[in-house]
């Protein structure tokens, strides 16, 4: 059976801020799901809401019909994998050994690899070209560098849903493309992938749907060509953009 | 040599020096004294009667006692050090072993007028530790709630509310000792000082107890703590629960600082250095740390009231181990301070 992740009517209240207001959206399995919207819209809250991370105020999350909110933690890592907009794991650790924490969901208490742990780290990081700098120390890497060893780690995990809030944001053009490639290739193999993205071009070329939020609201969603239009693109971003064709390709532009 | 990550070959190794430094600790400290002997001599000693049974019940009793504190302190540091994310974290620099002498000086001082005679004892030796329990357990949950900022406990926060709390602590203490006779402040003015010397064989089982269920529980708990040392998000995104594991945590090493601090009174610094010992030695993973640490403190702090007791001909009196590892932790504590803001200023 293809996953599924229901958010039915999720209301996420942060403080005295109310952060995400009656959202409903469903992810299948096989597809990605861009979220866009301008800074603070709720976007990286309702990621939180979807990984369970921050308690609801109304609403609920369910994944292939069962109420996230009543599934063991550990079972629920085994299932949702996610990386978040600004993890700062232990600076000393190596890059394999914070890799290898996204085995921890699968393992015992005290959450020891084995070899063929290290096996699927060393490919994950393979997958995110971390592979070369396995063997530094956290603190020598690049801002680039470290997310794609964050990244490694959500792959490592190896959930059938995978959230990842802005998993591009500090990858030069190259590496944020085929991070992109690699996020569509396992929703190929029935991943159900959500990211938060603030290129929107890459948004419109790599996603099989986008959800843009303002103000806590989902405002528009559905294939990017539809759901872009100039006048949600105004709405969402306080800025005159369009969407056109280059090369055959969707490309979001300032007018 | 290059670090690998840890696996169950690198963990027993690792903990087989431990062992081997242990034990090392232990005998050495055996030998130390006012008059050092060999350890051949402290062998043929131990089958003497009058001479074994002052073996036995005067220098064992301490390097054991030395040992179960050294662990329980160091063991305490690791996991205060992974939970508060802060490589600065000690339970007597934070202030956890202030609240618990608090704790326990309090707990002295309500039962003072209540018993009397021979009972005092016996009572004061239950109620003394959970008296310590409630104030290390207090302090922590204190220390958190005002130290944390966007989930990290920033080292500034936390070495500022440890100076306050410590100042705070060390004034209460103070004004509670006002309150009782003159003989019972001498006591706990002595207790504060902190030693490890005449304790009975009896003392030590009950801090042998306190100490083995906190350290079994806090090594139960050193897999999500090394995922709670990444934060509190990315522990929870990788399946901790991480109240109930942090809640745990603190009562766990609560236990363990009120444990000792109860019986030895306040010995600073040892939850720092020997932590940040077995990172330099076995890597930043919180799973070997935990129990290296109690492994390698144990030796530590034995060695320590070794030397201690070998300066008594010095000063003729006895040389309080609390006051030789502040002596020796001061520095440390300098040196790691300005290398940890040096290192994030530089991230900055």
């Amino acid at each position: 059976m293809s996953v599924r992740l229901q958010v039915e009517e999720v209301s996420v209240r942060r403080g005295a801020t109310q952060v995400v207001t009656d959202v409903s959206l469903t992810v299948e399995g096989g597809t990605v799901t861009a979220l866009l919207g301008r800074n603070g819209a709720g976007k990286s809250s309702l990621m939180l809401a979807m990984a369970g991370l921050v308690p609801l105020e109304r609403g609920t999350v369910a994944l292939n019909g069962v109420n996230t909110a009543t599934m063991p933690r550990q079972a629920l890592a085994r299932r949702i994998a996610s990386m978040g907009q600004d993890e700062r794991p232990d600076d000393e650790l190596l890059a394999l050994e914070v890799v290898l924490l996204g085995r921890a969901p699968h393992l015992g208490a005290w959450g020891l690899p084995g070899p063929s742990d290290e096996e699927l780290a060393r490919n994950a990081l393979a997958a995110t070209e971390a592979l070369p700098f396995a063997l530094r120390s956290m603190r020598t890497l690049s801002g680039g560098e470290n997310q794609r060893v964050l990244l490694a780690r959500v792959l490592c995990q190896g959930g059938e849903v995978l959230l990842l809030d802005e998993p591009t944001h500090a990858l030069d053009p190259g590496h944020a493309l085929r991070v992109m490639k690699l996020l569509r290739e396992l929703a190929a193999k029935g991943a159900a992938v959500v990211v938060v993205l603030h290129d929107l071009s890459l948004a419109a070329r790599c996603a099989d749907v986008v959800v843009v939020m303002d103000e806590g609201r989902v405002i528009s969603r559905g294939a990017p060509r539809q759901a872009l239009s100039k006048d949600i693109l105004a709405r969402a971003f306080r800025a005159e953009l369009s969407l056109v064709d280059v090369h055959g390709h969707p490309v979001v532009v300032a007018d | 040599m290059a670090r690998a990550p840890l696996t169950r070959t690198r963990l027993l190794t690792s903990l087989l020096w431990g062992v081997l430094i242990s034990l090392a600790g232990g005998v050495l400290a055996v030998c130390l004294g006012p008059q050092g002997l060999a350890f051949s001599d402290a062998v043929t000693l131990f089958s003497d009667s009058t001479a074994g049974h002052i073996l036995r019940e005067a220098r064992l009793t301490r390097v054991v006692l030395g040992g179960l504190c050294g662990a329980a302190l160091s063991m305490a540091g690791a996991a205060l050090q992974a939970l508060l994310r802060n490589p600065l974290a000690d339970p007597y620099v934070v202030g956890v072993s202030g609240g618990a002498a608090v704790g326990g000086t309090l707990a002295v001082v309500i039962q003072e007028p209540l018993l009397a005679g021979a009972a005092s004892g016996w009572i004061a030796q239950l109620t003394l530790p959970l008296g310590a329990y409630a104030g290390a357990l207090s302090v922590l949950v204190l220390i958190y709630g005002a130290a944390r900022v966007s989930g990290r406990a920033s080292a500034v926060a936390v070495l500022l509310s440890g100076v306050v709390f410590n100042a705070f602590c060390l004034a209460l203490v103070s004004v509670l000792r006002l309150l009782v006779r003159a003989e019972t402040a001498q006591s706990l003015m002595a207790w504060m000082m902190g030693s490890v010397g005449s304790e009975t064989w009896q003392m030590v089982g009950i801090t042998g107890l306190y100490v083995t269920v906190g350290a079994l529980w806090l090594i139960r708990l050193a897999g999500p703590l090394h995922l709670l040392a990444q934060g509190d998000d990315a522990a929870a995104r990788l399946g901790v629960s991480v109240e109930r594991m942090r809640l745990q945590a603190y009562l766990a090493t609560s236990l363990l600082v009120a444990g000792v601090v109860s019986v030895t009174g306040m010995i600073g610094f040892v939850g720092l250095m020997v932590p940040h010992l077995c990172r330099v030695i076995a890597g930043p993973d919180t799973r070997v740390n935990i129990p290296l640490s109690g492994l390698v403190g144990a030796a530590a702090l034995m060695v320590c009231d070794g030397f201690s007791r070998a300066l008594f001909p010095v000063f003729h009196t006895e040389f309080p181990v609390g006051a030789f590892t502040s002596l020796l932790g001061g520095p440390v504590f300098l040196v790691l301070l300005r290398r940890h803001l040096g290192s994030h200023a530089g991230a900055r």
